[in-house]
């Protein structure tokens, strides 16, 4: 009796100590921690891999690199919204990736000033790359202690898009430049079964067209102010709101528009549904050719006493940039040889042609494959510039806000309550 | 009048005796088992009372982002959540839906389970249909859901279908329907399962009691209810409490990936609030002390439930 069950200890004991000593190679950490300690591996923390736009391009680029540098592998980590979270934790565990490739917006707006990464003015002048980025994507990435939070790369230019042939069917002659007209022009859309503008209400694309609309009775420096501090107490700012509300309730947006997302809004303009919707140069390379094909694009139309002289955009050079990782710092060799790779004239060509990317770094290329997005980049000073809020909005705010648009969309909500909810998502800022 | 207990232990089992002369060698047995039950009792300190409190604690703290400095708080995250409307929308949205679902799923999952226990014609194969649900995936079953309810989905098809077309919308993005779409899909995830196990239950109890009760004229309705449904009284609260516990506490799932709490706040749920709180919008002590709030809530309603359901005989 006492020997077998002496043979059942062992056995347990050997089977737990083989467990144990299984478990760190079963757990998926440790391709991942391998590729932390190994020196000639860049772990790359990026957004583009799968479905968002440049991801083929990014991906042959890094195999040319590789195929380039012999010896050195790129480890690609590759998440969509919900990187920034990501990459908070394993910051936290100081097991982050060497380069992150991320937008300036929410979460990221802090990481440099709590070391999750490192200021990049240094490197951008040490490797000589301070003249290959536009001097307004540099201002941009540059924050209020003068510290360069990462390389630009990707910028857009963010118009509405006008598909002429929707329009031209309901009886709407010119592309609307005035509030009047575009509610004139929404009720001729309606009567023939079109909705007219259609926007993503549930979430990012709602809140900076929503931005854009309050920002026609704002300056620039209004508007800073007025989303760096959610103080939209402003005359500009109520004025805003009123524009918005007017729109609103005049039907100007798409049905159920509080409830929609950006995937339902590109596929309603896609698929003619809708005739107007504001797209980011990124959406507007996505649009199929005999869409594009009869799309315009220009900016939001005006209303009387507008601050602004043009129908508005919004341009920005916050999008994807190159951040670096304090471990990244410990690989600053490959990391070097890494971004002199993604800025060189051919890489950041491709991302132009072959994806329709606008971006922040200096190019000649102009996009012939994206006809709506070089249309875009030909708007000059036809329209007028608004502030993408993303860069002032603090990371406390972004997802009351988000939701505070929702409820903005939904008809019936008065301009006092559309105040009182943007108001309320700075709260616990 | 034979008893019917769930336990079954009819028969009481034989205490071991130790056999005389080898008084020693059962001690050694209980000890043995005591030292083999540490690994365990340390992983459960560890992955399960230590989260627990680790819940209580970050709740009294300021922590307003996962790389942020971390201050004490003590009480002032109470105050901001009892201010903050948000909350109260989401409390309101879990108390509608545990009053809709739970009622909804356990009285009709009750109903399937005892006709599936009468051994209909095909009953295996509707055992194994209606637990399809639960082989299925979260996400993949959120999934289906948004694609039947999206404005050009399954749903508003069959409407238009039947000539139905002006009640056709975009449920997901209607305030008043978001909810509603959430509720739904709670109660066919969770009424397929829950009802086999009613009827695995319901096998068990001998067909004489409701042989017995058509004999005495019942029909089955009246037998259901007033026969069987006594008999597994505990069992109705143990299955209760799980789908309550799982609604309470798995809801957050469902809204991420269906609406994200929107449009505004009509499909935030209390548990959803804990994680788009936690992992969104990156205010940890608000999310934890909706956490405790969520704990509380959960054990009371436990405590509850046994206690309505629990076996009156």
């Amino acid at each position: 009796m006492r020997s077998s069950l002496t043979r059942r200890d062992l056995l347990a004991a050997g089977t737990g100590l083989a467990a144990a000593a299984a478990l760190p190679a079963l757990s998926g950490c440790s391709a991942l921690a391998a590729a932390d300690s190994d020196p000639d591996t860049l772990v790359v923390h990026t957004q583009l891999g799968t479905t968002a736009p440049g991801s083929p391009t990014y991906l042959k680029a890094v195999d040319r690199f590789q195929d380039e540098n012999p010896g050195l592998k790129i480890k690609n980590l590759i998440n969509g919204d919900d990187l920034g979270q990501v990459y908070e934790t394993s910051r936290l565990a100081r097991k982050e990736a060497d380069v992150v490739m991320v937008n300036l917006y929410d979460k990221t707006l802090a990481w440099t000033d709590v070391d999750a990464t490192v200021d990049v003015m240094p490197y951008l002048d040490d490797w000589g790359l301070r003249d290959r980025v536009l001097p307004a994507a540099l201002s941009a990435w540059t924050d209020g202690k003068g510290r360069l939070r990462a390389f630009p790369y990707f910028a857009t230019n963010w118009p509405v898009a006008f598909n002429r042939a929707l329009l031209d069917r309901a009886g709407v002659d010119e592309i609307p430049t005035t509030g009047d007209a575009l509610i004139a022009a929404a009720r001729k859309l309606r009567a023939k079964g079109i909705a007219p503008v259609t926007v993503g209400g549930n979430d990012w694309t709602g809140q900076k067209l929503l931005a854009q609309i309050i920002q026609t009775y704002l300056s620039q420096e209004e508007a800073r102010h007025a989303y760096s501090t959610g103080d939209f107490g402003s005359r500009g700012a109520r004025e805003g709101i009123e524009y918005f509300t007017t729109l609103r309730d005049a039907g100007v947006f798409a049905d159920k528009a509080q409830g929609l997302t950006s995937d339902t809004m590109t596929t309603q303009y896609n698929t003619r549904s809708a005739a107007i919707e504001s797209a980011m140069s990124s959406a507007l390379a996505k649009v199929p050719a005999e869409v594009a094909r009869h799309t315009e694009v220009g900016g939001w139309p005006l209303a009387d006493g507008a601050a602004h002289e043009h129908p508005t955009i919004i341009r920005a050079f916050t999008l994807i940039g190159f951040w670096i990782s304090p471990n990244g710092v410990r690989k600053i060799g490959h990391v070097e040889k890494f971004l002199r790779f993604m800025y060189r004239p051919d890489t950041v060509s491709r991302f132009i042609t072959e994806s329709g990317r606008d971006m922040a770094v200096r190019s000649d290329t102009v996009s012939k494959g994206f006809p709506l997005v070089a249309a875009a980049q030909r708007l000059g000073s036809g329209v007028s510039e608004v502030l993408l809020p993303d860069v002032y909005v603090p990371p406390a705010a972004t997802q009351p806000l988000i939701t505070a648009t929702s409820t903005s969309f939904t008809r019936g909500t008065s301009a006092a309550k559309v105040r009182a909810a943007l108001e309320s998502a700075y709260r616990s800022a | 009048m034979t008893t019917l207990t769930t336990t079954p232990d009819g028969t009481a089992a034989p205490r071991p005796v130790p056999p005389s002369g080898r008084s020693s060698a059962p001690r050694t047995l209980r000890q043995g088992g005591t030292v083999l039950a540490v690994p365990a009792l340390v992983w459960y300190l560890l992955f399960m009372v230590g989260p627990l409190l680790a819940i209580f604690v970050i709740a009294a703290l300021h922590w307003p982002g996962m790389l942020q400095p971390v201050s004490y708080a003590g009480l002032d995250n109470v105050r901001t959540v009892r201010d903050d409307p948000v909350f109260w929308d989401a409390a309101r949205n879990t108390a509608v839906q545990l009053a809709v679902a739970l009622p909804l799923m356990i009285v009709c999952a009750y109903m399937l389970g005892y006709y599936v226990a009468q051994r209909p014609p095909g009953h295996r194969v509707i055992r194994y249909l209606l637990f399809i649900p639960g082989l299925i995936s979260t996400p993949a079953k959120a999934m289906v859901f948004y694609a039947a309810l999206s404005p050009d989905g399954l749903v508003n098809g069959a409407l238009e279908g039947v000539g139905l077309g002006s009640l056709t919308d975009a449920w997901l993005a209607s305030p008043s329907t978001a909810l509603a779409c959430l509720i739904a899909l709670d109660v066919w995830s969770g009424i397929g399962f829950t009802a086999v196990l009613f009827a695995a239950r319901l096998s068990s109890v001998p067909d004489e009691l409701g042989e017995a009760a058509q004999l005495d004229g019942a029909g089955h309705w009246r037998t259901m209810w007033t026969v069987h449904f006594p008999v597994i009284r505990d069992y109705v609260g143990v299955v209760t409490m799980l789908q309550f516990l799982w609604t309470l506490f798995g809801s957050a799932q469902h809204v991420l990936l269906l609406t994200q709490g929107g449009p505004g706040t009509s499909s935030t749920t209390l548990s959803f609030l804990v994680y788009q709180k936690a992992f969104i919008a990156a205010d940890l002590g608000y999310s934890q002390t909706v956490g405790v709030f969520l704990f509380l809530v959960g054990l009371v309603g436990l405590l509850a439930i046994r206690r309505v359901f629990r076996q009156t005989y």
